[in-house]
């Protein structure tokens, strides 16, 4: 069961923040999942394909929460409707999660100007006099983490291609 | 970047906080919401003490817990296992090897001067030494085995399951219940909610593949040699033709290698699904 969060989790959280858009939803919903799969192993029933039984929960839990949503007239639509949302496959889940994983490893003063940067949109003359640092020690700093997440999305697609 | 590559980006870092999506978090939290006894976690009986080792040497291990606990007679002595595996030897010459996470305790002043009784969580390989006047005993939170001496497996997650490799074992729900003796070559399990162990009469032998280091098949049919590399690494596979079969011996180092030998050797075309 470890072994399944280990490779599974990230991956799984992304694929639910596709059709929630809100992280703590998402890990929510893909405890639950693991619930479910648990419950069955525990009953001594075989799942063949553990994954993909992972993602349907978590596909189908997802879609369960936005109908409930959108039901209402007054409620809190977030990013729209289950139409607006484009499916999400268990690939782009992956190499998502790579990312999430890539940003986690950046060093910290690296993520925190990339972050501000792209992220929050903040012009690189801002991020400069915020943080007190030259606007060239910005540029550097984004420039790394783009080539850092790059390196890193390559070696993805060399995985999924072989 | 690629248009697609930027378009993942964007997506992540829209959404991206620091510190979440944190797996080990993940894990704590189901374990708890689940009943699971973690037993990276030491146990709050009272009397009770633990310890972590760096190295699975006997000596070590029989005098640290010696020094530590020579007043306490009631101590208990519990083994943690927190690399990969590791090996302990316990004061019988028994040796057992714990997966990750896995713990072991007995009562440091009765094991081996009357009784051989364990206790385990996680999962455990035994390879216990023979003595026909103290039997070994092992107890999960929902399962017993009593042993001679043999070479065993015991899993405790997400069902109690035991695979023999040598010799014979008793095994069953709980001590007082009736059980099944199983011989050599054969797994047993108890489903949740089961009074008696389901017997398998077929071997487990890359159950104890994390102990070898290597998997192996004989003859096996394509899509269990897949299931079984799959179970072990938590993913699942597709392959051009499941009904080929195939015979080695292969390291549980590298997936990508196994695979690519697994391709060369039968001509075929392995997916991770």
């Amino acid at each position: 069961m470890e072994n399944l969060f280990r490779y599974h989790y990230r991956p799984l959280c992304i694929f639910a923040l596709h059709y929630l858009k809100d992280i703590d939803a998402s890990e929510d919903v893909v405890q639950e999942a693991f619930g479910v799969l648990w419950e069955k192993l525990s009953a001594g029933e075989k799942v063949v394909n553990q994954k993909g039984y992972l993602y349907s929960v978590v596909k189908n839990r997802s879609l369960d929460i936005l109908r409930k949503k959108g039901g209402g007239k007054g409620s809190i639509s977030l990013d729209g409707s289950v139409e607006d949302i484009e499916e999400p496959t268990v690939e782009d889940a992956e190499v998502e999660a790579r990312l999430w994983t890539a940003i986690d490893t950046l060093p910290e003063k690296c993520r925190e100007i990339f972050l501000m940067s792209k992220r929050d949109g903040l012009r690189q003359e801002e991020i400069a006099s915020e943080l007190g640092i030259s606007l060239q020690t910005v540029k550097n700093q984004v420039s790394k983490a783009l080539k850092i997440l790059k390196d890193g999305a390559v070696k993805i697609y060399m995985l999924i291609c072989c | 970047m690629s248009e697609n590559e930027n378009k993942h980006l964007d997506f992540v870092l829209k959404h991206y906080r620091e510190g979440k999506l944190d797996t080990r978090k993940a894990i704590s939290r189901f374990n708890a919401e689940h009943n699971i006894t973690s037993p990276v976690t030491p146990h709050r009986k009272k009397g009770r003490g633990w310890i972590y080792f760096a190295s699975g040497i006997a000596a070590a291990v029989v005098l640290g817990v010696m020094v530590r606990f020579v007043l306490v007679m009631t101590a208990e002595v519990t083994l943690v296992a927190q690399g990969a595996k590791e090996v302990f030897v316990l004061p019988d010459s028994t040796k057992v090897t714990l997966a990750e996470g896995g713990s072991l305790s007995y009562r440091e002043w009765s094991f081996g001067k009357g009784d051989r009784k364990v206790e385990l969580t996680g999962k455990g390989y035994f390879e216990v030494t023979k003595d026909s006047d103290q039997p070994f005993e092992v107890t999960t939170e929902n399962s017993f085995v009593r042993v001679l001496g043999t070479k065993f497996l015991l899993e405790t997650l997400p069902v109690a399951k035991v695979s023999l490799y040598e010799g014979k074992v008793h095994f069953a729900r709980t001590e007082n219940l009736e059980g099944v003796i199983l011989s050599e070559g054969m797994t047993a399990l108890i489903p949740i909610g089961a009074i008696k162990p389901k017997v398998e009469n077929k071997g487990n032998p890359n159950g104890i593949a994390w102990i070898r280091g290597t998997f192996i098949f004989e003859d096996t049919p394509l899509k269990e040699v897949l299931l079984t590399i799959g179970n072990y690494y938590g993913v699942s596979f597709g392959a051009t033709d499941m009904k080929k079969r195939l015979s080695g011996e292969f390291s549980t180092e590298d997936l990508d290698l196994i695979i690519e030998l697994i391709e060369s050797a039968l001509d075929v075309k392995i997916v991770k699904m």
